[in-house]
Protein backbone atom coordinates (compact mmCIF):
# COMPACT_ATOMS: atom_id res chain seq x y z
CA UNK A 1 0.00 0.00 0.00
CA UNK A 2 1.18 3.01 -0.96
CA UNK A 3 0.16 5.54 2.28
CA UNK A 4 0.75 8.83 0.25
CA UNK A 5 -1.20 7.52 -3.02
CA UNK A 6 -4.30 6.27 -0.85
CA UNK A 7 -4.24 9.67 1.09
CA UNK A 8 -4.69 11.48 -2.52
CA UNK A 9 -6.95 8.84 -4.01
CA UNK A 10 -9.57 8.87 -0.80
CA UNK A 11 -9.33 12.95 -1.05
CA UNK A 12 -10.71 12.62 -4.94
CA UNK A 13 -13.11 9.60 -3.00
CA UNK A 14 -14.44 12.61 -0.71
CA UNK A 15 -14.50 15.00 -3.70
CA UNK A 16 -16.49 12.58 -5.93
CA UNK A 17 -19.51 12.15 -3.35
CA UNK A 18 -19.83 16.19 -3.62
CA UNK A 19 -19.14 16.98 -7.46
CA UNK A 20 -18.50 14.80 -10.44
CA UNK A 21 -14.78 14.01 -10.98
CA UNK A 22 -13.67 13.94 -14.66
CA UNK A 23 -13.76 11.15 -16.47
CA UNK A 24 -9.58 10.41 -16.35
CA UNK A 25 -9.48 10.92 -12.84
CA UNK A 26 -12.50 8.56 -11.99
CA UNK A 27 -10.58 5.46 -13.69
CA UNK A 28 -7.48 6.81 -12.03
CA UNK A 29 -9.81 6.06 -8.80
CA UNK A 30 -11.28 2.95 -10.00
CA UNK A 31 -8.15 1.56 -10.94
CA UNK A 32 -6.62 1.97 -7.35
CA UNK A 33 -9.71 0.80 -6.36
CA UNK A 34 -9.63 -2.58 -7.88
CA UNK A 35 -6.23 -3.01 -6.36
CA UNK A 36 -6.49 -1.28 -2.62
CA UNK A 37 -8.69 -2.93 -0.24
CA UNK A 38 -8.51 -0.26 1.96
CA UNK A 39 -9.34 2.60 -0.36
CA UNK A 40 -12.11 0.77 -1.31
CA UNK A 41 -13.21 0.48 2.48
CA UNK A 42 -13.28 3.70 2.74
CA UNK A 43 -15.44 4.76 -0.23
CA UNK A 44 -18.21 2.02 1.22
CA UNK A 45 -17.50 3.82 4.49
CA UNK A 46 -18.10 7.11 3.38
CA UNK A 47 -21.10 6.41 1.11
CA UNK A 48 -22.29 4.75 3.58
CA UNK A 49 -22.20 7.44 6.57
CA UNK A 50 -23.60 10.06 3.97
CA UNK A 51 -26.96 7.78 3.81
CA UNK A 52 -27.00 7.10 7.18
CA UNK A 53 -26.71 10.85 8.25
CA UNK A 54 -28.91 11.41 5.43
CA UNK A 55 -31.64 9.14 6.88
CA UNK A 56 -31.55 10.46 10.73
CA UNK A 57 -35.02 11.27 11.95
CA UNK A 58 -36.37 14.87 11.03
CA UNK A 59 -36.82 16.37 14.54
CA UNK A 60 -40.20 19.11 14.84
CA UNK A 61 -39.12 22.47 16.49
CA UNK A 62 -40.66 23.15 19.91
CA UNK A 63 -43.39 24.73 19.38
CA UNK A 64 -42.45 27.00 22.84
CA UNK A 65 -40.01 28.70 20.66
CA UNK A 66 -42.46 29.11 17.66
CA UNK A 67 -44.82 31.02 19.92
CA UNK A 68 -41.60 33.38 21.65
CA UNK A 69 -40.48 33.87 17.67
CA UNK A 70 -43.76 34.60 15.93
CA UNK A 71 -44.82 36.48 19.20
CA UNK A 72 -42.09 38.86 18.29
CA UNK A 73 -43.30 39.47 14.72
CA UNK A 74 -47.11 39.70 15.73
CA UNK A 75 -47.73 41.01 19.21
CA UNK A 76 -46.56 44.30 18.43
CA UNK A 77 -45.97 44.96 14.84
CA UNK A 78 -44.70 48.47 15.55
CA UNK A 79 -42.40 47.13 17.32
CA UNK A 80 -41.20 44.08 15.12
CA UNK A 81 -37.92 44.84 13.51
CA UNK A 82 -39.75 43.66 9.94
CA UNK A 83 -41.95 46.68 10.78
CA UNK A 84 -39.56 49.56 11.93
CA UNK A 85 -36.51 48.57 9.10
CA UNK A 86 -38.98 48.99 6.52
CA UNK A 87 -40.06 52.24 8.03
CA UNK A 88 -36.18 53.22 8.30
CA UNK A 89 -35.64 52.71 4.56
CA UNK A 90 -38.92 54.32 3.49
CA UNK A 91 -37.52 57.07 5.95
CA UNK A 92 -34.52 57.16 4.27
CA UNK A 93 -35.84 56.98 1.45
CA UNK A 94 -38.50 59.94 1.74
CA UNK A 95 -34.72 61.81 3.23
CA UNK A 96 -33.53 61.27 0.15
CA UNK A 97 -36.35 62.55 -1.90
CA UNK A 98 -36.90 65.55 0.46
CA UNK A 99 -33.00 66.52 -0.04
CA UNK A 100 -33.09 66.21 -3.98
CA UNK A 101 -36.18 68.49 -3.93
CA UNK A 102 -34.32 71.01 -1.94
CA UNK A 103 -31.31 70.97 -4.02
CA UNK A 104 -33.34 71.24 -7.14
CA UNK A 105 -35.22 74.09 -6.04
CA UNK A 106 -32.38 75.71 -4.58
CA UNK A 107 -30.73 75.04 -8.26
CA UNK A 108 -33.60 76.34 -9.63
CA UNK A 109 -34.18 79.26 -7.56
CA UNK A 110 -30.46 80.46 -8.12
CA UNK A 111 -30.78 79.93 -12.35
CA UNK A 112 -33.77 81.97 -12.35
CA UNK A 113 -32.20 84.83 -10.37
CA UNK A 114 -29.24 84.49 -12.74
CA UNK A 115 -32.14 84.42 -15.67
CA UNK A 116 -33.18 86.93 -14.71
CA UNK A 117 -30.23 89.09 -13.85
CA UNK A 118 -29.37 88.63 -17.59
CA UNK A 119 -32.88 89.68 -18.74
CA UNK A 120 -33.86 92.26 -16.41
CA UNK A 121 -32.39 92.58 -13.03
CA UNK A 122 -29.36 90.94 -12.82
CA UNK A 123 -28.81 88.96 -9.60
CA UNK A 124 -32.45 88.66 -8.85
CA UNK A 125 -35.60 86.77 -9.63
CA UNK A 126 -39.20 87.75 -8.84
CA UNK A 127 -42.23 85.71 -7.03
CA UNK A 128 -45.30 87.17 -6.55
CA UNK A 129 -44.48 90.93 -5.19
CA UNK A 130 -40.64 89.58 -2.92
CA UNK A 131 -37.97 89.54 -4.95
CA UNK A 132 -35.48 86.77 -3.73
CA UNK A 133 -31.40 86.81 -4.93
CA UNK A 134 -28.71 84.60 -4.28
CA UNK A 135 -27.02 84.81 -1.25
CA UNK A 136 -24.07 87.09 -1.45
CA UNK A 137 -21.39 84.53 -1.02
CA UNK A 138 -22.72 83.24 -4.19
CA UNK A 139 -20.80 83.70 -7.40
CA UNK A 140 -24.75 85.48 -8.68
CA UNK A 141 -24.56 87.71 -6.28
CA UNK A 142 -25.02 91.31 -7.07
CA UNK A 143 -25.61 94.69 -6.30
CA UNK A 144 -29.27 94.12 -6.61
CA UNK A 145 -31.49 96.98 -7.92
CA UNK A 146 -35.08 97.13 -6.39
CA UNK A 147 -37.78 96.94 -8.88
CA UNK A 148 -40.04 99.38 -9.08
CA UNK A 149 -43.83 98.73 -9.28
CA UNK A 150 -46.64 99.73 -11.50
CA UNK A 151 -47.57 102.10 -8.10
CA UNK A 152 -44.27 103.32 -7.66
CA UNK A 153 -43.44 101.45 -4.73
CA UNK A 154 -39.86 98.99 -4.96
CA UNK A 155 -40.50 95.65 -4.62
CA UNK A 156 -38.87 94.81 -1.24
CA UNK A 157 -35.82 92.92 -1.49
CA UNK A 158 -35.27 89.23 0.25
CA UNK A 159 -31.64 88.30 0.38
CA UNK A 160 -30.82 84.19 0.99
CA UNK A 161 -28.51 83.85 3.21
CA UNK A 162 -27.24 80.55 3.43
CA UNK A 163 -29.49 79.12 5.41
CA UNK A 164 -29.30 75.60 7.40
CA UNK A 165 -30.48 73.69 4.69
CA UNK A 166 -27.97 75.11 2.52
CA UNK A 167 -25.18 74.25 4.10
CA UNK A 168 -26.19 70.88 5.41
CA UNK A 169 -27.04 69.68 1.93
CA UNK A 170 -23.53 68.42 0.80
CA UNK A 171 -22.98 67.45 3.88
CA UNK A 172 -25.68 65.41 3.92
CA UNK A 173 -24.43 63.54 0.14
CA UNK A 174 -21.63 63.02 1.43
CA UNK A 175 -23.44 61.44 4.32
CA UNK A 176 -24.80 58.83 1.67
CA UNK A 177 -25.12 55.49 1.72
CA UNK A 178 -28.41 56.27 4.44
CA UNK A 179 -29.26 52.56 3.72
CA UNK A 180 -26.30 50.82 5.75
CA UNK A 181 -25.64 48.63 2.98
CA UNK A 182 -21.63 47.97 2.42
CA UNK A 183 -20.12 45.51 0.02
CA UNK A 184 -17.81 43.04 1.35
CA UNK A 185 -14.85 44.96 -0.82
CA UNK A 186 -14.71 47.67 1.16
CA UNK A 187 -14.88 45.73 4.77
CA UNK A 188 -11.47 46.25 5.07
CA UNK A 189 -9.29 44.85 8.02
CA UNK A 190 -6.81 47.84 9.08
CA UNK A 191 -5.89 46.56 12.22
CA UNK A 192 -5.54 42.88 13.58
CA UNK A 193 -4.18 42.25 16.80
CA UNK A 194 -3.15 38.29 17.42
CA UNK A 195 -1.97 37.30 21.05
CA UNK A 196 -1.63 33.42 21.58
CA UNK A 197 -1.17 32.09 25.32
CA UNK A 198 -0.80 28.46 26.15
CA UNK A 199 -3.19 27.42 29.07
CA UNK A 200 -2.74 24.35 30.03
CA UNK A 201 -2.76 22.13 26.86
CA UNK A 202 -5.13 24.46 24.96
CA UNK A 203 -3.62 27.41 23.07
CA UNK A 204 -5.72 30.25 23.15
CA UNK A 205 -5.37 33.02 20.41
CA UNK A 206 -7.22 36.25 20.89
CA UNK A 207 -7.50 38.45 18.01
CA UNK A 208 -8.86 41.46 17.12
CA UNK A 209 -9.65 43.62 14.52
CA UNK A 210 -10.71 47.09 13.16
CA UNK A 211 -12.24 47.84 9.85
CA UNK A 212 -11.77 51.01 7.87
CA UNK A 213 -14.49 53.11 9.49
CA UNK A 214 -17.08 51.13 8.02
CA UNK A 215 -20.08 49.19 9.41
CA UNK A 216 -19.59 45.63 8.54
CA UNK A 217 -22.55 44.57 10.32
CA UNK A 218 -23.20 40.91 9.30
CA UNK A 219 -20.28 40.70 6.75
CA UNK A 220 -18.05 40.91 10.30
CA UNK A 221 -16.26 37.47 11.06
CA UNK A 222 -13.05 35.70 11.93
CA UNK A 223 -12.31 32.87 11.11
CA UNK A 224 -9.07 31.17 11.39
CA UNK A 225 -7.31 29.06 9.15
CA UNK A 226 -4.13 26.70 8.97
CA UNK A 227 -2.22 26.06 6.02
CA UNK A 228 0.41 23.69 5.39
CA UNK A 229 2.84 26.60 5.34
CA UNK A 230 3.63 25.61 1.78
CA UNK A 231 0.79 27.59 0.21
CA UNK A 232 -0.44 24.04 -1.22
CA UNK A 233 -3.94 24.51 -0.40
CA UNK A 234 -5.48 25.60 3.09
CA UNK A 235 -5.90 22.68 5.70
CA UNK A 236 -8.08 23.65 8.68
CA UNK A 237 -7.07 22.37 11.60
CA UNK A 238 -8.23 18.60 11.38
CA UNK A 239 -10.86 19.00 14.63
CA UNK A 240 -7.77 20.89 15.99
CA UNK A 241 -9.31 24.25 16.12
CA UNK A 242 -12.38 24.19 18.27
CA UNK A 243 -13.72 27.06 18.36
CA UNK A 244 -14.13 30.11 16.36
CA UNK A 245 -16.64 32.92 17.88
CA UNK A 246 -16.87 36.38 16.16
CA UNK A 247 -18.57 39.25 18.08
CA UNK A 248 -20.11 42.49 16.00
CA UNK A 249 -19.11 45.65 17.51
CA UNK A 250 -20.04 47.66 14.40
CA UNK A 251 -16.68 48.23 13.17
CA UNK A 252 -14.30 46.39 15.83
CA UNK A 253 -14.47 42.79 16.37
CA UNK A 254 -12.92 40.28 18.44
CA UNK A 255 -12.51 36.55 18.73
CA UNK A 256 -11.18 33.78 20.71
CA UNK A 257 -9.98 30.41 19.26
CA UNK A 258 -9.16 27.62 21.12
CA UNK A 259 -6.94 24.18 20.17
CA UNK A 260 -4.98 21.74 21.77
CA UNK A 261 -3.39 19.78 18.91
CA UNK A 262 -1.20 22.60 18.16
CA UNK A 263 0.81 21.11 15.81
CA UNK A 264 -0.24 19.49 12.51
CA UNK A 265 1.14 17.25 10.16
CA UNK A 266 4.79 18.08 10.99
CA UNK A 267 3.83 21.28 9.04
CA UNK A 268 4.92 24.69 10.02
CA UNK A 269 1.16 26.42 10.59
CA UNK A 270 0.36 29.57 9.29
CA UNK A 271 -2.49 31.72 10.74
CA UNK A 272 -4.62 33.40 8.51
CA UNK A 273 -7.41 35.85 9.50
CA UNK A 274 -10.52 36.80 7.77
CA UNK A 275 -12.16 39.78 8.25
CA UNK A 276 -15.40 40.40 5.51
CA UNK A 277 -15.02 36.84 3.57
CA UNK A 278 -12.73 35.62 0.79
CA UNK A 279 -10.24 37.80 -0.50
CA UNK A 280 -9.69 40.03 2.40
CA UNK A 281 -7.28 37.89 4.33
CA UNK A 282 -4.77 39.61 6.33
CA UNK A 283 -1.16 39.02 5.47
CA UNK A 284 0.24 35.71 7.22
CA UNK A 285 2.24 35.58 9.90
CA UNK A 286 4.18 33.07 10.48
CA UNK A 287 3.60 31.35 13.62
CA UNK A 288 6.43 29.10 15.43
CA UNK A 289 7.27 25.93 14.53
CA UNK A 290 5.14 23.37 16.10
CA UNK A 291 8.00 21.93 18.92
CA UNK A 292 8.42 25.18 19.74
CA UNK A 293 4.91 25.71 21.75
CA UNK A 294 6.44 27.69 24.64
CA UNK A 295 6.96 31.01 22.22
CA UNK A 296 3.08 30.85 21.99
CA UNK A 297 2.66 32.00 25.56
CA UNK A 298 4.70 35.22 24.86
CA UNK A 299 3.68 35.44 20.84
CA UNK A 300 1.94 38.39 19.98
CA UNK A 301 1.55 39.45 16.35
CA UNK A 302 0.04 42.31 14.75
CA UNK A 303 -0.81 42.54 11.19
CA UNK A 304 -0.10 45.44 8.83
CA UNK B 1 -37.09 9.85 -10.36
CA UNK B 2 -34.66 8.86 -8.50
CA UNK B 3 -34.56 7.57 -4.50
CA UNK B 4 -32.36 10.44 -4.25
CA UNK B 5 -34.94 12.78 -5.49
CA UNK B 6 -37.62 11.17 -3.27
CA UNK B 7 -36.20 11.44 -0.19
CA UNK B 8 -35.28 15.46 -0.86
CA UNK B 9 -39.08 15.81 -2.19
CA UNK B 10 -40.97 14.12 0.55
CA UNK B 11 -38.61 14.83 4.17
CA UNK B 12 -40.77 15.77 6.22
CA UNK B 13 -39.56 19.60 7.10
CA UNK B 14 -37.08 19.81 3.95
CA UNK B 15 -36.42 23.14 2.87
CA UNK B 16 -38.45 23.66 0.06
CA UNK B 17 -37.09 24.72 -4.00
CA UNK B 18 -34.13 27.65 -3.55
CA UNK B 19 -36.45 29.57 -5.96
CA UNK B 20 -39.44 29.69 -3.71
CA UNK B 21 -37.14 30.33 -0.70
CA UNK B 22 -36.15 33.60 -2.62
CA UNK B 23 -39.74 34.87 -3.31
CA UNK B 24 -40.91 33.96 0.39
CA UNK B 25 -37.21 35.65 1.72
CA UNK B 26 -37.86 38.58 -0.48
CA UNK B 27 -41.43 39.43 0.89
CA UNK B 28 -39.99 38.16 4.51
CA UNK B 29 -37.25 41.17 4.06
CA UNK B 30 -40.00 43.72 2.92
CA UNK B 31 -41.88 43.33 5.98
CA UNK B 32 -44.90 40.60 5.30
CA UNK B 33 -45.17 38.65 8.60
CA UNK B 34 -46.70 35.98 7.37
CA UNK B 35 -43.93 35.32 4.72
CA UNK B 36 -41.41 35.28 7.85
CA UNK B 37 -43.71 32.95 9.58
CA UNK B 38 -43.71 30.84 6.61
CA UNK B 39 -39.82 31.05 6.30
CA UNK B 40 -39.80 29.51 10.29
CA UNK B 41 -41.99 27.08 9.46
CA UNK B 42 -39.98 25.55 6.80
CA UNK B 43 -36.72 25.85 8.52
CA UNK B 44 -37.10 25.91 12.12
CA UNK B 45 -37.39 21.76 12.14
CA UNK B 46 -34.22 21.64 10.49
CA UNK B 47 -32.54 24.21 12.12
CA UNK B 48 -33.20 22.41 15.12
CA UNK B 49 -32.16 19.18 14.48
CA UNK B 50 -28.99 20.47 13.55
CA UNK B 51 -28.54 22.09 16.52
CA UNK B 52 -29.66 19.39 18.55
CA UNK B 53 -27.24 16.94 16.99
CA UNK B 54 -24.42 19.73 17.18
CA UNK B 55 -24.60 19.95 20.93
CA UNK B 56 -26.44 17.10 21.55
CA UNK B 57 -28.89 18.68 24.25
CA UNK B 58 -32.77 19.50 23.40
CA UNK B 59 -32.96 22.06 25.32
CA UNK B 60 -29.79 24.33 23.89
CA UNK B 61 -30.79 23.39 20.65
CA UNK B 62 -33.99 25.00 21.36
CA UNK B 63 -32.54 28.15 22.75
CA UNK B 64 -29.86 28.29 20.12
CA UNK B 65 -32.91 27.63 17.29
CA UNK B 66 -35.05 30.70 19.04
CA UNK B 67 -31.67 32.75 18.77
CA UNK B 68 -30.97 32.02 15.50
CA UNK B 69 -34.52 32.87 14.17
CA UNK B 70 -34.55 36.31 16.50
CA UNK B 71 -31.20 37.37 14.58
CA UNK B 72 -32.85 36.30 11.35
CA UNK B 73 -35.72 38.56 12.46
CA UNK B 74 -33.72 41.78 13.34
CA UNK B 75 -30.91 41.21 10.55
CA UNK B 76 -33.06 40.36 7.54
CA UNK B 77 -34.60 43.59 6.38
CA UNK B 78 -30.93 44.93 6.04
CA UNK B 79 -29.53 42.18 3.66
CA UNK B 80 -29.12 42.12 0.04
CA UNK B 81 -31.49 40.49 -2.23
CA UNK B 82 -29.28 38.15 -3.62
CA UNK B 83 -28.73 36.37 0.10
CA UNK B 84 -28.17 32.94 0.21
CA UNK B 85 -30.86 32.60 2.80
CA UNK B 86 -29.80 28.83 3.84
CA UNK B 87 -26.32 29.51 4.18
CA UNK B 88 -26.69 32.51 6.20
CA UNK B 89 -29.28 30.78 8.04
CA UNK B 90 -27.27 27.91 8.80
CA UNK B 91 -24.26 30.31 9.24
CA UNK B 92 -25.88 32.32 12.29
CA UNK B 93 -26.69 29.20 13.92
CA UNK B 94 -23.41 27.52 13.51
CA UNK B 95 -21.78 30.73 15.18
CA UNK B 96 -24.13 30.49 18.09
CA UNK B 97 -23.51 27.03 18.54
CA UNK B 98 -19.54 28.26 18.44
CA UNK B 99 -20.58 30.85 21.10
CA UNK B 100 -21.91 27.66 22.83
CA UNK B 101 -19.27 25.62 23.03
CA UNK B 102 -16.83 28.46 23.43
CA UNK B 103 -18.87 29.01 26.78
CA UNK B 104 -19.76 25.74 28.07
CA UNK B 105 -15.84 24.87 27.58
CA UNK B 106 -14.87 28.08 29.48
CA UNK B 107 -17.16 26.43 32.30
CA UNK B 108 -16.22 22.94 32.56
CA UNK B 109 -14.47 20.58 30.61
CA UNK B 110 -16.74 17.65 30.04
CA UNK B 111 -15.03 14.37 29.56
CA UNK B 112 -15.77 12.21 26.62
CA UNK B 113 -17.28 9.53 26.57
CA UNK B 114 -15.18 7.23 27.87
CA UNK B 115 -17.51 4.38 29.16
CA UNK B 116 -17.55 3.15 25.75
CA UNK B 117 -13.75 3.14 25.35
CA UNK B 118 -12.78 -0.08 26.85
CA UNK B 119 -13.86 -1.78 30.41
CA UNK B 120 -10.57 0.31 31.52
CA UNK B 121 -12.26 3.81 30.98
CA UNK B 122 -15.59 2.12 33.02
CA UNK B 123 -17.37 0.42 29.87
CA UNK B 124 -20.71 -0.56 30.61
CA UNK B 125 -22.11 -3.31 28.40
CA UNK B 126 -25.29 -3.37 29.42
CA UNK B 127 -25.70 0.63 28.60
CA UNK B 128 -23.42 -0.85 24.72
CA UNK B 129 -25.90 -3.22 24.55
CA UNK B 130 -28.97 -0.58 24.27
CA UNK B 131 -26.85 1.68 22.52
CA UNK B 132 -28.60 2.21 18.93
CA UNK B 133 -27.37 3.42 15.59
CA UNK B 134 -28.38 6.95 16.23
CA UNK B 135 -26.56 6.67 19.90
CA UNK B 136 -23.28 5.81 17.77
CA UNK B 137 -23.61 8.34 15.73
CA UNK B 138 -24.27 11.18 18.10
CA UNK B 139 -21.18 9.43 19.99
CA UNK B 140 -18.70 9.57 16.83
CA UNK B 141 -20.25 13.14 15.93
CA UNK B 142 -18.86 14.21 20.17
CA UNK B 143 -15.50 12.73 19.73
CA UNK B 144 -14.92 13.99 16.61
CA UNK B 145 -15.36 17.38 17.69
CA UNK B 146 -18.10 20.15 16.36
CA UNK B 147 -15.60 21.23 13.42
CA UNK B 148 -15.90 18.45 11.72
CA UNK B 149 -19.24 17.46 13.25
CA UNK B 150 -20.76 20.58 12.03
CA UNK B 151 -19.66 20.58 7.94
CA UNK B 152 -20.93 16.83 7.64
CA UNK B 153 -24.12 17.60 9.28
CA UNK B 154 -24.50 20.57 6.66
CA UNK B 155 -23.75 18.74 3.77
CA UNK B 156 -25.66 15.16 4.35
CA UNK B 157 -28.26 15.78 6.90
CA UNK B 158 -29.60 19.09 5.72
CA UNK B 159 -28.58 18.33 2.17
CA UNK B 160 -26.39 21.59 1.54
CA UNK B 161 -24.34 21.50 -1.87
CA UNK B 162 -20.54 22.47 -1.26
CA UNK B 163 -20.66 25.65 -2.35
CA UNK B 164 -23.79 26.27 0.77
CA UNK B 165 -21.50 24.56 3.03
CA UNK B 166 -18.63 26.74 2.36
CA UNK B 167 -20.92 29.82 2.42
CA UNK B 168 -22.51 28.62 5.89
CA UNK B 169 -19.36 28.12 7.55
CA UNK B 170 -17.89 31.39 6.36
CA UNK B 171 -14.61 29.44 4.18
CA UNK B 172 -13.61 28.54 0.62
CA UNK B 173 -15.20 25.67 -1.30
CA UNK B 174 -11.56 24.50 -1.44
CA UNK B 175 -11.22 24.91 2.49
CA UNK B 176 -14.57 22.85 2.36
CA UNK B 177 -13.69 20.25 0.25
CA UNK B 178 -10.80 19.18 2.83
CA UNK B 179 -12.71 19.66 5.76
CA UNK B 180 -15.34 17.44 4.25
CA UNK B 181 -12.69 15.02 3.21
CA UNK B 182 -11.19 14.81 6.95
CA UNK B 183 -14.45 14.75 8.49
CA UNK B 184 -15.51 11.63 6.73
CA UNK B 185 -12.20 9.91 7.76
CA UNK B 186 -12.77 11.44 11.20
CA UNK B 187 -16.06 10.02 11.57
CA UNK B 188 -15.73 6.80 9.84
CA UNK B 189 -12.28 6.27 12.57
CA UNK B 190 -14.38 6.40 15.83
CA UNK B 191 -18.06 5.25 14.38
CA UNK B 192 -15.62 1.79 13.23
CA UNK B 193 -14.00 1.77 17.20
CA UNK B 194 -17.41 2.63 18.24
CA UNK B 195 -18.73 -0.69 16.20
CA UNK B 196 -15.59 -2.70 17.09
CA UNK B 197 -15.82 -2.03 20.84
CA UNK B 198 -19.24 -2.57 21.21
CA UNK B 199 -19.02 -5.91 18.91
CA UNK B 200 -15.88 -7.19 21.04
CA UNK B 201 -17.53 -5.88 24.23
CA UNK B 202 -20.69 -6.18 24.48
CA UNK B 203 -22.87 -8.52 26.51
CA UNK B 204 -24.26 -10.22 23.20
CA UNK B 205 -20.67 -11.56 22.40
CA UNK B 206 -21.29 -10.61 18.17
CA UNK B 207 -17.47 -10.84 18.69
CA UNK B 208 -16.16 -13.88 17.18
Amino acid sequence: MNRGKCAEIQRLISDGIDSTLPRDVRSRVQQHLAECAECANFEWAARKMGSRLGALPHVHGSPAVREQVLTAVYRDPSASPLHWHGWIRQGAQLAVACLAFVVVAVVLIAVVGSTGDRNRNPGSGSTGSTTFVASPTSTMAATPTPEVLEDGRERPIVVATPTQSDSQVPVIEEAVPLTPTVDAADCQATDIHVAAEAVGDDVHLHITAATNGHDCGDLATISLIITDGDGNGLVFGNGSVRSALSDELQNEFQATFLWTNWCYDDSQPVVIVNIGGPGLRVTPEVLPACSNTDALSVLTMIAP
Amino acid sequence: MTNEDTTRDLSPGRAVSSDYDAVVVDLARAGDAAAFTRLFDTHHGPITGYLLRLTGNREVADDLAQETFIRVLRALPGTDADLHFRPWLYRIATNLANSWFRRRRLRTRLPLPSFLLGSESGFDPQLADRLGEDDQIRIAFQNIGQTHTSILLLRHSQHLTLQECAEALGISPNTAKVRLYRARKAFITEYTALETSLDTSGPSGKAG
